[in-house]
């Protein structure tokens, strides 16, 4: 079974039944979660990131598609991959009149695990002195260090964190950073979905980015970026506006920053500078624009929401393995 | 399974619920005691004075009177018999020598008092059980750890069968505590009145059994509330479920159709703790002269109709809870 990927969803669809009728939430999701390493699972508001976690954790039923968890069909092989899962959906979820570690060792006891193994997680998870408190007094950031720690009880190869630095402070947020790239060196698999995008740039290998409910793009981080991280370059040249107009004519899309002109589907840096100098235009600087994830997130689903098609941008990224 | 069923016995016992419920059902067993006490208390000499005096006041006045009233009543009834051939005015038994026992209290006997109190008390221990099924299962759910549980066993009629098994346990010891203390201190008050009275084996042995078929029923309680909690998903829509259903449904079926009484759980509860329980079904019909008249027919349900009937409805319910659990979404 090493071969298999961690997570592999096709088709997977799902509708909730609300007041307005029936709400489609996951249309046709197709996610390849490769083993090992961090995945960023990245979507805006809505889009069925949850959604498709519940579904792969067998909380919801799909209305439609398969989906595979280390090759096993789920939810139907569930309880036999389960204990190499360890899941935080949306926030973390205890009985508030217990103490941290009562839910803990509730949740140990359900698995078998040793009571040691409780003292073990509170201490990684910096909860050791709080564990006696209930669990309603907590504050937000210990709530999801004790869903951590839940995780943590069954020493998993598979670790689905939505959203897990919500509420956290900046060292609690680099914590959880350190321990998923600590997770994902180690061989095992993190699916992470946040907002927070510098996190999950700096320590995912692959991501996939969904709008509403199904896949817009899929790969490696670099390959994500590099794909537009050529297109786009900051030229400084001593006639701005004669370049600009000379650059149009060229069949380039230009646009003014201050004395600098950004130029856009500038596949060859070179070629702008040729043909800068043709024209007897020097060019003094030009630094290739590499594009944040954000920007190639927003780029990607802000088009989603205006209506445009989106399989032409999937495979204009071009990573899907 | 064994691992989830320690878990969940745990869990209920480590509930506040839990002991909020026993503490309350301590606060009426007290109440009960307060209750026993008073009627338990022995006859004082100047109560005993009284109803002695009493008592030959109304035989004196038998002596001198009885015999006249004997002959007025005889004669009375003879008078309507000229109309009414039928007629009966029961003289003899009317017309009696007072005996003792009927002047002034005599306290009730232990197995008078626990037999009373453990019947009443059925109710009670039943509602409390009931809450701790429906609070312990429905919170799971309105704190949506749950969810976090089915990340740890995502088997769910392992999970809700386990919880359906912890419940039914720890119903059946907080019940059997409950109606064992009520028991207890029925005897302790008795005894220190002095009017324990006759403990005949044949009624320690029906004290027994009625404790037990509380307890059972106590039980089965827990069960329905355990399930009722899975199926509405909150305390408070379990408690308005059950509530609502044996105001408004038991009692407007009750006054609409009479008959389908052994449908009814009241009325089987009765049969299963009482022994029998009796329901009159009317029979009315209008005669050659137009006149509408009604009889009363009495039917009996018996302890085993009460015993079959509860068994069924729970195990249906159980089902229910079950297919539901298993089927639904869990958000
Ligand atoms: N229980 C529910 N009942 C009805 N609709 C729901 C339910 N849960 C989610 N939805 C709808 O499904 C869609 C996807 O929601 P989901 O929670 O999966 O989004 P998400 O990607 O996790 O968003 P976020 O980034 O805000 O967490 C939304 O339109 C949402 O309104
Ligand atoms: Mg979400």
């Amino acid at each position: 079974m090493s071969g298999a990927p961690a997570i592999e969803t096709s088709g997977l669809r799902k509708t909730y039944r609300t007041r307005r009728g029936r709400q489609v939430a996951v249309q046709g999701l197709d996610l390849h979660v490769p083993a090992g390493g961090v995945h960023g699972f990245l979507g805006p508001n809505g889009s069925g990131k949850t959604t498709s976690i519940r579904m792969l954790l067998g909380l919801i039923n799909a209305d439609s598609g398969t989906m595979t968890i280390f090759g096993h069909p789920v939810p139907d092989d569930l309880p036999a991959v389960i204990d190499r899962v360890g899941a935080i959906v949306e926030s973390p979820k205890f009985f508030p009149a217990f103490s941290g570690r009562t839910n803990l060792e509730l949740l140990a006891g359900a698995i078998g695990a040793p009571k040691s193994r409780v003292g073990e997680v509170l201490e990684a998870t910096h909860l050791a002195d709080r564990a006696k408190d209930h669990y309603a007094a907590y504050s937000l950031g210990m709530k999801q260090r004790l869903a951590v720690a839940a995780t943590l009880l069954k020493d998993p190869d598979l670790l689905i964190f939505d959203e897990p630095t919500n509420g956290l402070d900046p060292a609690g947020i680099r914590e959880v950073r350190d321990t998923m790239r600590d997770l994902g060196q180690r061989g095992k698999t993190v699916l992470v979905s946040s907002h927070i995008l510098a996190e999950v740039e700096q320590v995912a290998d692959t991501v996939s980015i969904i709008g509403r409910g199904h896949l817009l793009a899929s790969g490696s981080v670099s390959a994500i970026l590099g794909s537009q991280g050529t297109t786009v370059v900051r030229v400084g040249v001593s006639e701005p506006d004669r370049a600009a107009t000379l650059l149009a004519y060229e069949g380039w899309t230009t646009r003014r920053e201050g004395t600098h002109l950004v130029v856009e589907g500038a596949s060859d840096p070179a070629a702008v500078t040729r043909a800068l100098a043709l024209a007897g235009l020097y060019v003094h600087e030009l630094t290739p624009v590499v594009p944040d994830l954000e920007s190639v997130f927003l780029d990607l689903t802000t088009h989603e929401q205006l209506g445009a098609p989106p399989t032409s941008r999937a495979s204009r990224w071009g990573g899907r393995k | 399974m064994m691992r989830l069923l320690v878990v969940e016995t745990r869990r209920l016992w480590l509930r506040r619920l839990t002991w909020f419920t026993l503490f309350a059902g301590l606060l009426v067993i007290g109440l009960t005691g307060v209750a026993t006490w008073q009627q338990a208390q022995p006859v004082s000499a100047a109560e005993q004075a009284q109803s002695d005096n009493d008592y030959q006041q109304a035989l004196k006045d038998w002596q001198a009177n009885g015999e006249q009233m004997l002959k007025d009543c005889l004669q009375q009834q003879a008078e309507a018999q000229k109309t009414d051939p039928k007629a009966d005015f029961q003289c003899q038994a009317a017309n009696q020598a007072p005996q003792r026992e009927w002047f002034g209290r005599q306290p009730p006997s232990f197995l008078e008092i626990a037999q009373n109190t453990t019947r009443n008390a059925a109710l009670t221990v039943g509602f409390l059980v009931f809450l701790i099924g429906a609070s312990a299962v429905a919170a799971e759910f309105t704190t949506g750890a749950i969810g976090t549980w089915l990340t740890f066993e995502p088997r769910r009629l392992r999970v809700l069968t386990s919880k359906l098994v912890a419940t039914g346990v720890t119903g059946f010891l907080a019940s059997a505590a409950l109606v064992a203390l009520l028991v207890g201190t029925t005897y302790a008050i008795s005894r220190y009145a002095g009017t324990v009275g006759a403990l005949p084996s044949d009624g320690l042995r029906a004290l027994g059994l009625l404790t037990l078929r509380v307890t059972a029923a106590a039980t089965l309680a827990g069960l329905v509330g355990a399930s009722l909690g899975a199926l509405t998903r909150h305390t408070g829509a379990a408690i308005a479920v059950a509530l609502g259903y044996a105001v408004a449904i038991e009692g407007f079926v009750r006054a609409w159709k009479p008959e389908l009484a052994p449908f009814l759980v009241d009325p089987n509860l009765n049969a299963w703790i009482g022994g029998q329980s009796t329901y009159s079904v009317p029979l009315c019909s209008t005669n050659a002269e137009g006149f509408y008249s009604c009889t009363y027919v009495e039917h009996t349900l018996w302890q085993a109709d009460g015993a079959r009937f509860g068994g069924i409805v729970v195990a249906l319910l159980i089902l229910v809870a079950l297919w539901a659990f298993r089927q639904r979404d869990v958000t």
